[in-house]
């Protein structure tokens, strides 16, 4: 069928508008890549747009030697895969069986957990209660108290509902307990919904910034982001340079830049491996897919 | 059963649960009985913070344990353990370790609303009695310097603060091309008509010869480095020092620097888009690459201002020569730029600390010159060498940037001039170097114009040593401050539509609604009760006298 011409007009608007979209998300980053590899004078007096100019990789390396970058990258790799794996793990355990009609209180569950997206402790009490429990200092900080989004655990559960229950009739029929169904049914028929939510997981561990910041006092246990905003805002803290010799620590905008794409390039090259399954993606209610 | 149903139920599981959380959090240690028997010099053990920055080298540990923690421990009097502190999040860090007893015995921290708040929650140790019985250097320093005491008492008249004394010079340094100026013949305007005519000229006339009209008279009008110019020109602030000794509040001194900044606007002589400048880097930028005639940056540090924008403006712009300009007379008065703050309040003791006199050991020895010149220079021999003068020489720059440049956090009580000459920001400079030789000279010309008895353009004093409202009066100055920035920011563009009378007019019904009477009854009060106690711009003037008198002396 041939488009009307109102229907071109509107994808015509609408490729405008994705175009904008995408170029004001493009472009930041395309200039946040010139100015890490141009020269200092360069980044200084403004020259640097979307092109590097004075090319060097004079930031990076003062980068890599000059900060603790290193450390604070495989710190963040740590914390997201092993935090990701524990998330998905424990969401899966909890999704499962609450989206069982069989099993008695599920409803009750359900809103116990629903009850933490709207209320919860605060800053203060929750770090007395890592701090009692001895997590403090400890990675399990990050992960213990927010193993489970609430939100991707319904997520899961309401995909787990959406699956036939014809399917696991036949599986049960064949010999299979609730473990069976749950390893060798429910899971591989989500995988589009589980890559997902692993990214979802992902990306917030990878972010993770006043968890850190909070709970972990060691600064080599430091992740990527802490690392980062202290460098970019220790520049601004105006009170702290009536001793000139305080400006040697002050971070130059090259290797700020650079910092920012070390700190994004992992999660750039995540989005493509796992782009197919958003094309499945997630809901909560309706249809897709 | 719906949600709303099972909601009391569910908040009392809820309470039940955080009720036994709670009984598990009290603290387990009593208050410690003083360490009072004299058990002879057995090192106490203590815990400090230590700003991380994020600079430690790799390879250099971290900046809680690296070879200067080791040190301190090999050569100071105690045991130090120290807890890193985000720098850009001390607020938060510091509140939550507060709040959960495990704050280290000594904090430092420069956020004067900081320390204030921590003062107010009644964490803090009063120090009196220890600097009295424990203390000989920090106890000296304050003979010598009584300012130190003056500054460090709070509002129940007992002293919380350590702090070190800064060398005065002046924070903010107005340039003027003087290349320009030669060019069209023209001369440094002294008042706001010169001022205005010079902008103009440097506007119109091509002063950069290069046929195109890009050129502003003046850059950075709102934000960045340049933002308090105005206001010191035209000593537009809040709050005041009057004729006889009073303490003025208010927003009627702002009105004289909105017209003016108005007439600049109106006459083209800076970008119109300088609203959309949030941080000035656009202005900035345009005054490195030669676009901007007149430009005020924040010269807290000339050697970094040497590095950085001097030497990327002799780069971009070989012929530019800039020259300190005074700022004018105007009908407010003449005034001068903000100078820094000569006692700087750096570090408070926590009311908990079990061994205050250890604490006290361990800040005499931090106050020590050859302490502070170790974080400064690094060890002697190693980092830098002592020439026949007792001039340091950094031996190995490489070196000294890997080791030693990022350790000056944990000198922050340690006041340099103690050093004698070569604390002086004026020798530092390298005059082989062209952009610090003329760093230099620019330093030199700025100590001469700002330097002087001309009341200084940022009110009562340096915003350090003002006092905090309580936080409700806080939040309504915030806002009635922020409401009539907005009313004269809008009367500075808007042409006929909107004029400064209105706008004043407007600001003074904002100031009347938006708690007025409060703000000023409470600083009335405050000043009546503390006027003696209050470091003012004068006293400063007066400590700058002394550290020149004693620089020359060298």
């Amino acid at each position: 069928m041939r488009d009307s011409r109102s229907e071109k007009l509107f994808y015509l608007l609408n490729y405008v508008l994705l175009t904008i979209i995408a170029l004001s998300c493009i472009l930041p980053l395309l200039n946040v890549i010139a100015l890490s590899l141009s020269g200092a004078d360069a980044v200084a007096s403004g020259r640097v747009t979307l092109w590097p100019v004075e090319t060097s990789l004079a930031s990076f390396k003062s980068l890599f030697t000059g900060t603790p970058i290193m450390r604070s990258f495989w710190n963040s790799v740590q914390i997201t895969l092993i935090g990701t794996g524990l998330s998905m793990l424990v969401t899966i355990m909890a999704a499962y069986p609450l989206s069982r009609r069989q099993f008695y209180s599920r409803r009750f569950f359900t809103l116990a957990m629903v009850f933490t997206m709207i209320f919860n402790g605060g800053l203060i009490p929750s770090y007395l209660v890592v701090q009692n429990l001895g997590l403090v200092n400890s990675y399990a900080a990050l992960w213990l108290p927010g193993l489970v989004s609430t939100y991707n655990m319904l997520l899961m559960r309401s995909a787990f509902e959406q699956l036939p229950g014809e399917v696991d009739e036949a599986a049960k029929i064949d010999g299979c307990g609730e473990t069976g169904i749950l390893l060798r049914i429910v899971l591989p028929l989500s995988k589009p919904m589980l890559a997902t939510l692993a990214l979802f997981y992902g990306v917030g561990y990878w972010n993770a910034f006043m968890s850190v910041m909070i709970y972990i006092n060691d600064t080599a246990k430091y992740n990527m982001t802490v690392l980062v905003q202290n460098m970019i805002k220790s520049t601004s803290m105006i009170q702290d340079f009536a001793d000139p010799t305080m400006l040697a620590t002050m971070t130059p905008e090259g290797i700020r830049s650079a910092a920012v794409i070390v700190m994004i390039v992992p999660i750039l090259a995540v989005y493509p491996l796992l782009q197919k399954y958003f094309v499945k993606g997630v809901m909560l209610g309706s249809i897709k897919g | 059963m719906s949600l709303f149903n099972k909601l009391p139920k569910l908040m009392l599981i809820a309470g039940l649960g955080s009720g036994l959380l709670a009984g598990c959090s009290n603290d387990k240690e009593p208050a410690a009985g003083s360490s009072g028997n004299t058990g002879e010099k057995e090192r106490g053990s203590i815990s400090s913070t230590i700003y991380d920055r994020g600079s430690v080298p790799n390879g250099m540990g971290t900046i809680e344990d690296n070879m200067w923690t080791k040190w301190i421990n090999e050569n100071g009097p105690a045991n130090l353990k120290f807890v890193a502190i985000p720098r850009w999040e001390s607020q938060s860090k510091l509140n939550v370790l507060l709040a959960s007893g495990s704050a280290p015995d000594l904090i430092f921290e420069f956020g004067t609303s900081i320390r204030n708040q921590m003062f107010d929650q009644k964490q803090l140790m009063p120090l009196d009695d220890l600097i009295e019985q424990h203390s000989v250097e920090y106890k000296a320093l304050l003979g010598k310097y009584p300012q130190l005491k003056q500054a460090g008492i709070k509002s129940d008249g007992k002293l919380y603060e350590f702090g070190r004394m800064n060398e005065v010079y002046p924070l903010v340094s107005v340039f003027i091309r003087e290349d320009w100026l030669d060019k069209l013949g023209l001369q440094v305007p002294t008042n706001e008509e010169e001022f205005l005519a010079v902008a103009k000229a440097f506007t119109e006339q091509d002063p950069d010869g290069n046929g195109v009209d890009d050129t502003y008279g003046i850059g950075g009008f709102e934000f960045g480095d340049n933002a308090g110019l105005f206001r010191y020109i035209f000593n537009a602030n809040w709050v005041n020092l009057g004729e006889n000794g009073e303490i003025e509040v208010g927003p009627e001194r702002l009105q004289k620097e909105a017209e003016f900044k108005r007439a600049l606007y109106e006459a083209g002589v800076v970008d119109k888009d300088f609203l959309s400048d949030k941080d000035g880097s656009k202005s900035k930028q345009d005054f490195l690459n030669g676009k901007i005639g007149i430009y005020a940056f924040m010269t807290n540090d000339y050697m970094g201002f040497a590095s950085r924008e001097l030497d990327t403006l002799m780069t971009n712009v070989p012929d530019a020569k800039l020259k300190i300009m005074p700022l004018p007379k105007t009908s407010a008065g003449q005034f001068t730029t903000v100078w820094n703050n000569p006692v700087q309040m750096t570090a408070v003791v926590n009311a908990r600390a079990k061994n205050p006199e250890a604490i006290m050991e361990y800040i005499d020895f931090l106050v020590k010159p050859e302490t502070g010149r170790t974080f400064r220079y690094g060890i002697e021999g190693e980092h830098y060498k002592l020439e026949a003068d007792g001039k340091p020489v950094i031996l190995d720059q490489e070196k000294y940037k890997n080791e030693v440049s990022w350790a000056s956090d944990f000198g922050m009580v340690y006041s340099r001039l103690e050093e004698g000459k070569y604390g002086y920001a004026e020798t530092q400079f390298d005059e082989a170097i062209p952009a610090q030789k003329e760093a230099l000279r620019l330093f030199r010309e700025a100590m001469e114009t700002y330097m002087t008895d001309l009341p200084v353009g940022e009110g009562l004093t340096h915003s350090e040593h003002m006092p905090q409202l309580p936080k409700e009066l806080q939040v309504k100055f915030s806002n009635v401050t922020a409401a009539v920035h907005d009313i004269y920011t809008r009367a500075i563009i808007s042409g006929s539509k909107y004029t400064i009378e209105q706008a004043a007019d407007d600001a003074q019904k904002q100031w009347e609604t938006g708690g007025s009477a409060e703000i000023v009854d409470w600083y009335k009060q405050w000043w009546d009760k503390e006027k003696d106690n209050v470091l003012i711009w004068s006293d400063f003037y007066e400590i700058y006298e002394q550290q020149q008198e004693a620089f020359k002396a060298e």
